[in-house]
């Protein structure tokens, strides 16, 4: 039985269309039911829908053998997995933003909001700069506006919602895609089944 | 015999073990409890956690709770480049865990073989783990590598930062940020793809050696990969490039070994040369160590009872007439207690006296 953790959402329904057709359908994975777990024991999967946030640990520690994770998560977590395909799906990027009239004084420590804390200080000390890191959960682009912080270091996909709030985008960290993640120890016992998955997975994405 | 010495599932891996050992002549080894803060501190990197449990000792000295067991054995031992030591321990270590950042007791078991090393050494050690990761289960996987190899292809990449970005892939199997790499780092291309190559190997061991050597890795290198993998057995071993040591210390063969049933590696190690030489030793020394805390979910026995019989005794029974009958009951082979009242959730087999007498 292969367990497949898949992002809650648009990404995770795109990512299981994919699944499906390659073989691994499961239909009731998309239907309306309360359920969390799914199984389909004619092909040997089993899906379950986590916080997109989750997936990473829920495949660190073997719960899931295979899942869908974003390079952020990826990045801020630095989960112990195999990180064995780029999906090109959920494409956007790590960014620091601040409000349009925003003048940094490298005299003083920048104060950045964020969710992303070891991003944001991994991305400052490869630059050199002395940073306060402001965790925030949600809602980081209200930092700057209320003058609590300096930047913000956020996921940046259009860049709609920066703009109605007056903020706009300084400096790019890196782009974010959807990667397919594996256990390590799955990989060794279930090695067919998961390189099947990463083969269709593959071909789809190519497509 | 286990079952009458009602021992924990990884206390018998851990005797299990300890007569694997013994019966390749590997001498145990017993250390103390901590060490002094210097020998550490020189290898943090060395290391799987820089931080330390430190204390001073009543002698002004700064001691810290030992983190690692090999570099205590490397210290102790005599220093010989033509005789082999063989030992083994299973010792508690202090670590700072990745995921809950605070300080844990680690129980581990292992082996160090430090002198003369040559291919049969080499063989001998992997042919020890593979064997102990059969003690903890039957379906169980060692993944091998060689660090010279990898290096090799390491070589011609001359910028530190995309040295580290390309192992950072590799070790994470990222063939795709690799090839993308080689996008970005045109004048190290034909490296990173060579690293893509052995980051993608997925085929039988015969397979990745005949194509190592389409790839024009090192002869010599290929051979002692070769040799050591074709004395194991061949459905629980895997060449795979992902496995990683830090080359600071880590120069050879490089070993890491796999249970079902559990996420994360539970043994691990390699050839570490090059620590040898960093502490001015003129040896050469291959080790692993078993990992226990991942272990104790997997191999718990928990019975369906907590007791077998509860004998139930009122305050005016005669004690000695009452533990008399619980002995007789216990050389029968069941376990006994005696109780005035059964306390709520106990589990049991059956009870006697009180009421029921």
């Amino acid at each position: 039985m292969l367990n497949i953790a898949l992002p809650k959402g648009r990404l995770g329904e795109k990512v299981y269309e994919i699944f499906a057709r390659s073989g691994f359908e499961c239909p009731e994975v998309l239907g309306d039911s309360r359920k969390l777990v799914f199984e389909n024991p004619a092909n040997g999967v089993r899906y379950f829908w986590a916080k997109p946030s989750d997936v990473a640990v829920y495949v660190e520690r073997g719960a899931a053998d295979i899942g869908v994770a974003g390079k952020d998560i990826i990045d801020e977590y630095r989960p112990d997995v195999y990180e064995m395909l780029d999906l090109g799906m959920g494409k956007c990027r790590m960014c620091v933003a601040a409000r349009k009239d925003f003048r940094d004084n490298p005299d003083l420590t920048l104060r950045v909001a964020t969710k992303f804390s070891h991003i944001a200080r991994r991305y400052y000390a490869s630059v050199g700069r002395e940073i306060d890191v402001i965790h925030l959960n949600g809602s980081i682009e209200l930092a700057p506006v209320l003058g609590m912080s300096d930047v913000i270091v956020d996921i940046v996909e259009t860049g709609t919602t920066l703009r109605e709030n007056g903020l706009e985008v300084i400096e790019t960290i890196m782009p974010i895609s959807a990667r397919l993640i594996v256990n390590k120890s799955s990989f060794e016992f279930k090695k067919d089944q998961v390189l099947k998955v990463m083969q269709a997975l593959a071909t789809a994405v190519e497509e | 015999m286990t079952e009458k010495l009602n021992l924990k599932g990884e206390e018998r891996v851990i005797m299990a073990l300890r007569s694997l050992y013994g019966s390749y002549g590997y001498r145990p080894y017993k250390m103390s409890r901590f060490e002094e803060y210097d020998l550490y501190a020189g290898y943090k990197d060395f290391l799987v956690s820089g931080n330390m449990i430190t204390f001073t000792d009543t002698d002004g000295k700064l001691m810290a709770l030992k983190p690692d067991v090999t570099l205590s054995i490397v210290r102790s031992l005599k220093d010989s480049s033509s005789a082999v030591s063989r030992i083994c321990y299973d010792e508690n270590v202090y670590r700072v865990s990745d995921k809950s950042g605070t300080f844990r007791e680690i129980m581990q078991a292992g082996l160090e073989c430090i002198g003369d090393i040559g291919i049969l050494e080499l063989t001998e050690v992997a042919v020890l783990a593979q064997k102990s990761l059969k003690e903890i289960s039957d379906s169980s996987m060692l993944t091998i590598s060689h660090m010279g190899i990898i290096e090799q292809f390491l070589q011609g990449i001359t910028s530190e930062e995309v040295t580290e970005m390309a192992v950072e892939a590799l070790s994470a199997r990222n063939t795709p940020q690799l090839a993308k790499l080689s996008g970005d780092y045109p004048q190290f291309a034909s490296e990173l793809e060579s690293l893509a190559r052995l980051s993608s190997m997925t085929g039988s061991n015969e397979a990745v050696v005949s194509e190592l050597r389409k790839m024009g890795a090192d002869e010599d290198l290929v051979s002692v990969l070769e040799s050591v993998v074709s004395a194991l057995e061949q459905d629980s071993v895997r060449i795979d490039f992902s496995v990683l040591g830090g080359m600071k210390y880590y120069n050879g063969i490089t070993l890491r070994g796999y249970v079902e049933g559990i996420p994360a590696a539970v043994l691990s190690g390699g050839q570490y040369d090059r620590l040898m030489k960093r502490m001015g030793k003129k040896s050469r020394a291959i080790g692993f160590a078993v990992y226990m805390d991942p272990l104790e979910r997997m191999l718990q026995v928990r019975s369906e009872y907590d007791v077998d019989i509860v004998l139930l005794y009122k305050d005016d029974e005669n004690p000695a007439a009452v533990l008399k009958k619980a002995r007789s009951l216990r050389e029968n082979g069941m376990s006994v207690v005696v109780l005035r009242t059964v306390p709520a959730g106990l589990r049991y087999r059956d009870i006697i006296g009180g009421e029921n007498a």
